[in-house]
């Protein structure tokens, strides 16, 4: 690797992944990752008993291949919708490229350190689903090391042709819409566009894979894997080549697998040089209408209101208008119903399946079950916007601000908390509303659920703003490392989940009906909440009068 | 009035920032707090206005303690911070809404004031854009008028020239000067001595966390029985001993 890359790439990354200075933050943060780390193991454990099981399926009709190029292809698009969110924080969202411009560096070595950047990231998430399959592969089938040699190889560049399809799809959005005067609100939309676009390219060759499957009858020999790799024409050749390695064939196709990525990121490097410097310049530049507010307009906006309503206010208005917090914060309200809505009306057997569920629901009555399933989906989607479990965090070297002002701690942290149950209510409203249309569920019991389901949302909330008041993530120097690279975030999240699953569990395990399920869901996270509030008021204060930046 | 007693910060518990500090700011007198770079005005400051608590000792603010009583004491008193890089995606008339709100100012009272203070500071086509549309200047207006708007008794600004356009940085010294001369307390650090000799009434240096001087500009002179030499020199030499 180029020497100014190398160098550029460190330097970026020192600065994106910092650790905090002081012994006991440092341990504080360590330990929070041993916690995430073992949450995660129950959910590991089931995915290598469900993999081992799917290997021994697939192999008695001599298909096991199939897991392979699944794989790699479930993989590609994880890291592809993922992908869509790095490239766009880490490509035009982070300030540092206007420090970068005047240095003298080759446009393509910030674009190249860029890319490794996000590629790194996306290790991550490929360690979670890959790894787990090529090591149940290789052990079932018995890989030798060569085999391994090749997993590494094709582990290291499955990233690229996803990364490099998002930083296309990215920079020509951001291109054209960097013309534009309000510069906040366009990369906004543009975000918004790229991902409905994103949603829109996996589902429809989702369905193109559906078809194709639907006339493969013969099986055996592997022959599925063609099938499959529909979906990334690439990722075809990853799975043959690890099929096939104990064969000459299995290097050449591993061999072009790499060669397909290199070139995908030869191709990258110049469209960015056309596009992206067109794209990111002037991205901290703000335009100003310079017009007076009449007296009139004047007295109309300047109402007072109660110091709790203002300040949700201000909350609410910080997230809407900061790019990188719209996009993790508010969008993932809305990203769910999008997520429910696309495949059904891009694959039409869908439809007459929801018209069976529904059918099925009506003649037995609604169980227990799907009712604490939309509460599940609820502690998720809401823990899944970060808004309470990054509010003390998004502050960043401001957070001085809120201690000279005179407003109870108290009233500040309940002022987070309600920003956060306010968005987390309007996904849960956009919900249900597909969800009354889609699934015709009665209205009542809709109004039912969402009565209870709110209970999950002060849950998400409530926990969101502990974990944050006990360790807030303030050094950061720009918006998107406060919500997107924030533990906070992900250790609520898998509390949250953990809760969720665990509350299905109860009901399935007890068998209970809709009544006793509805009573207890609310006796049970009545009372959490109940407590954790009261936690809040007691230690809330000490915890945020302890913060210093 | 702001009244400091034996107050003490260190940090990491090795380095004393602040070292047992006494200081009493009267009412009527616009006060400087001078110093070089990393003396302990910031600490100081921060401790004055609750950001930090002190190791030792107390604060008070118009006869409240800041750390007894927090929500009272901090009422009194306005705070600009040395960066005025806050609330950037606010407009500038939602930011004095909301620091009004914060500050329970009536609604025909902070229009009166916003357009006031918009007249004064040149501000009044500003107030609709976002505030990052602004220079660093008017940024700091923005947060000058946020803290002016609910007319506090005491003022305490963290080097408030800075960035100021030497017309802004005059209105400021002359509205500070009618502040303090209704009986209300300003209190300002700065490294620049000129701003000092120029408008305050008292000064006391710090360096290394410890108070070297407190008093009259002339009475610093004679202190230091260097009548002869510039204040800039005094001061020089004075920070560079310790």
């Amino acid at each position: 690797m180029n020497k100014k890359l190398l160098i550029l790439t460190l330097a970026l990354m020192k600065n994106g992944f910092s650790f905090p200075k002081e012994k006991s933050k440092k341990i504080k943060q360590i330990l929070l990752f041993i916690v995430l780390a073992f949450s995660l193991l129950p959910m590991v454990f089931g995915l290598v008993t469900f993999l081992t099981n799917t290997y021994d399926g697939l192999a008695t009709v001599g298909e096991e291949g199939v897991l392979l190029s699944l794989g790699i292809a479930v993989s590609a698009f994880v890291i592809f919708f993922f992908g869509l969110f790095y490239t766009m924080n880490t490509f035009y969202f982070s300030d540092d490229v206007e420090n970068l411009l005047p240095l003298p560096i080759k446009s393509s070595h910030i674009l190249g350190a860029k890319f490794i950047i996000v590629t790194i990231f996306e290790y991550l998430t490929a360690s979670m689903i890959f790894l787990p399959i090529l090591i149940v592969y290789g052990v079932k089938s018995g890989g030798g090391l060569l085999y391994y040699l090749y997993a590494l190889l094709i582990f290291l560049a499955l990233p690229v042709i996803p990364i490099v399809l998002d930083s296309v799809i990215v920079m020509i959005i951001m291109r054209f819409t960097n013309l534009a005067k309000n510069k906040d609100a366009f990369r906004v939309i543009s975000a918004v566009i790229a991902i409905i676009f994103g949603v829109g390219v996996s589902t429809m060759s989702q369905r193109l894979v559906l078809n194709a499957g639907a006339g493969q009858t013969k099986l055996g020999n592997n022959s599925m894997v063609a099938v499959t790799s529909n979906i990334f024409p690439a990722s075809k050749l990853g799975a043959l080549g690890l099929i096939n390695h104990r064969n000459l064939s299995g290097l050449v196709y591993t061999g072009l697998f790499i060669i397909v990525s290199l070139v995908g990121f030869y191709l990258f490097l110049l469209l960015g040089n056309k596009l992206y410097f067109k794209g990111v310049t002037g991205v901290s530049v703000s335009s100003s209408s310079k017009k007076q507010i009449s007296s009139e307009e004047l007295s109309r906006k300047s109402i007072r209101s109660s110091v709790m309503r203002s300040y949700v206010m201000k909350e609410i208005r910080i997230l809407f208008r900061t790019p990188a917090y719209f996009i993790n914060c508010i969008l993932m309200n809305f990203i769910w119903p999008i997520f429910l809505i696309i495949p059904i009306f891009t694959q039409p057997n869908s439809m007459s399946g929801i018209g069976e569920m529904v059918a099925v629901m009506q003649k037995q009555g609604i169980s227990g079950l799907v009712f604490v399933a939309f509460f599940g989906v609820m502690l998720f989607v809401s823990s899944s916007n970060g808004i309470a479990a990054t509010s003390i965090s998004r502050e960043g070297e401001n957070v001085f601000f809120n201690k000279y002002i005179p407003v109870s701690y108290n009233t500040q942290i309940m002022a987070k908390v309600i920003a956060g149950v306010i968005m987390g209510v309007v996904g849960m409203l956009s919900i249900s509303l597909v969800a009354v249309i889609l699934l015709k569920l009665p209205l009542s019991l809709m109004v039912l659920m969402c009565v209870t389901s709110f209970l999950a949302i002060l849950f998400s909330n409530f926990v969101g703003i502990i974990i944050d008041l006990y360790n807030p993530k303030l050094h950061w120097d720009n918006e998107q490392k406060a919500v997107k690279q924030n533990l906070n975030l992900m250790l609520s999240m898998v509390i949250c989940i953990a809760f969720g699953g665990l509350t299905a569990y109860a009901v399935i395990k007890l068998n209970l009906n809709l009544i006793q399920v509805v009573v207890s869901l609310i006796v049970f996270y009545g009372t959490l909440d109940c407590l954790l509030y009261l936690f809040i008021k007691k230690i809330g204060s000490k915890i945020f009068s302890k913060i210093e930046y | 009035m702001i009244e400091l007693s034996k107050v003490t910060k260190s940090f990491n518990s090795t380095i004393k920032a602040v070292d047992n500090i006494d200081l009493k700011v009267n009412n009527g007198e616009i006060f400087g707090f001078l110093g070089p770079n990393g003396a302990g005005k910031t600490t100081t400051i921060k401790m004055m206005t609750g950001i930090l608590a002190p190791d030792n000792g107390s604060i008070l603010m118009d006869g409240l303690d800041i750390t007894q009583d927090p929500l009272k004491a901090k009422k009194q008193f306005g705070f600009v911070p040395d960066s005025p890089n806050m609330f950037l995606r606010l407009k500038g008339f939602e930011y004095l809404n909301f620091m009004s709100d914060i500050y329970d100012v009536p609604s025909k009272e902070r229009k009166e004031k916003i357009e006031m203070l918009s007249n004064r500071f040149e501000m009044t086509k500003a107030l609709g854009d976002q505030i990052q549309s602004y220079s660093h200047g008017m940024r700091q207006k923005i947060i000058i008028m946020g803290v002016l708007i609910h007319n506090p008794s005491v003022w305490i600004m963290d080097e408030p020239m800075t960035g100021l356009d030497p017309r802004a940085a005059f209105t400021l010294k002359e509205m500070m000067r009618e502040h303090a001369d209704k009986g209300n307390t300003v209190f300002f650090s700065t490294h620049v001595l000129d701003v000092a000799e120029k408008i305050c009434d008292r000064v006391a240096v710090i360096n290394q966390g410890k108070l070297l001087f407190c008093g009259k500009l002339d009475e610093m002179k004679a202190h230091f029985k260097a009548q002869g030499e510039s204040l800039e020199k005094i001061f020089l030499d004075m920070t560079e001993h310790e």
